[in-house]
């Protein structure tokens, strides 16, 4: 339920037109004086229309020619980042790749790591780790090792960590 | 301030390197082409509705801070809906339909904080004889709008101190006009009784 007066609007128009009270028929004041609806609406026309004249008084926006600028600025990087993302959607794919190729070639040679591995473990044991390393098969075995633990995160993260 | 040919050479300089990075990927005339208007129109547009608008933000979420980064984020959004508009009140009431959607975001993420919109510092600012009277009035508002929910001081905001019609005010909160009525009926008898609580002198 809601109530409604048909001077409703005539009131309104008057404060909005800034000739509330003192320039409007005195029918309409005294009108007002009694009706509860037109009542409410000379307050609050009145209130926040005053209120707003105060916060405009007080707000300070932006030049607008600096708005201008910093929206293209801002239009320019969504329209790079969206333009970016099928490159970074690349570079994600392209490092599960590696990641999952390094992992199949690992697991193919796994047998050949394994004796590598017992051959590191008694050389590390008779003549110490130099051994192993001066051998060419340990130090790429060892290389490729460093590679996958350090360079596919670090890939990865460059790739999904732009954004 | 910066004044626009500073600010210009400015933002010039800082995307220069941008460019040769990113091999121009795109270009500034295409981000120009995809804005609703030219940039003298904007302008104008801005100078006439931004401190309106921000009055409006700056009452319903009741934080000034949150209204100066809504003010932009707004016009922002505005610019890039790429709207051909038929008149200046469809224009208008676009614009303070994003600027109300905002505002719920904004409320909806908490990154809004309820505080006095007018502060000392601003006594000085506002003009006019009869500004300690204005003052006294704005704290009554603020303190009875703080009791109202955000929706109510929007209808009522756009009612009463814009003085826009059902229509207009239906069409820039998404409501029906039929729905609209009664809602505003409601809010307009809650911020009466709490207005009057505070002072029955500002019906005259």
């Amino acid at each position: 339920m809601h109530g409604e007066c048909c001077f409703e609007s005539e009131v309104l128009a008057a404060v909005v037109e800034c000739r509330w009270p003192e320039r409007v028929e005195s029918e309409l004041r005294v009108h007002a004086s009694g009706c509860a609806i037109c009542a409410d609406v000379a307050l609050l026309a009145v209130a926040l229309r005053e209120d707003r004249e105060v916060l405009k008084s007080i707000a300070a926006p932006p030049e607008s020619g600096r708005v201008w600028w910093m929206a293209q600025l801002r239009a320019r990087r969504e329209a790079e980042k969206a333009a970016s993302r099928p490159i970074t959607a690349a570079q994600v794919f392209g490092a599960a790749a590696t990641a999952w190729f390094a992992g199949a070639c690992f697991g193919a040679s796994s047998d050949w790591f394994r004796s590598e591995f017992v051959r590191l473990a008694s050389g590390a044991e008779s003549a110490g780790i130099g051994v192993f390393l001066t051998s060419g098969v340990g130090l790429l075995l060892l290389l490729a090792a460093v590679s996958i633990i350090i360079l596919v995160p670090a890939a990865v993260w460059l790739a999904v960590g732009k954004d | 301030m910066f004044r626009d040919a500073t600010l210009r050479d400015a933002i010039a300089a800082a995307l220069a390197p941008a460019d040769s990075e990113s091999g121009s990927l795109v270009e500034s005339q295409d981000v120009r082409a995809d804005f609703a208007m030219d940039e003298d129109s904007f302008r104008s547009f801005y100078d006439r509705t931004a401190r309106g608008l921000w009055a409006y933000l700056a009452r319903v979420t009741g934080d000034r801070q949150a209204a100066d980064d809504l003010l932009q984020d707004a016009f922002y959004r505005f610019l890039r809906a790429g709207t051909e508009y038929e008149s200046e009140a469809h224009r208008r009431n676009s614009l303070y339909r994003i600027a109300t959607n905002l505002a719920r975001d904004a409320r909806r993420r908490s990154v809004v904080r309820p505080d006095a919109v007018v502060s000392g510092e601003d006594i000085e600012r506002v003009a006019g004889a009869d500004s300690a009277g204005s003052l006294d009035l704005n704290a009554d508002v603020e303190r009875a709008m703080s009791r109202l929910r955000p929706n109510e001081r929007a209808m009522l905001w756009l009612a009463y101190a814009e003085g826009e019609p059902h229509v207009e005010i239906a069409d820039r909160l998404g409501l029906k006009v039929g729905s609209l009525k009664p809602l505003l009926f409601r809010a307009r008898r809650k911020l009466a009784g709490l207005l009057r609580g505070k002072d029955s002198d500002h019906a005259r």
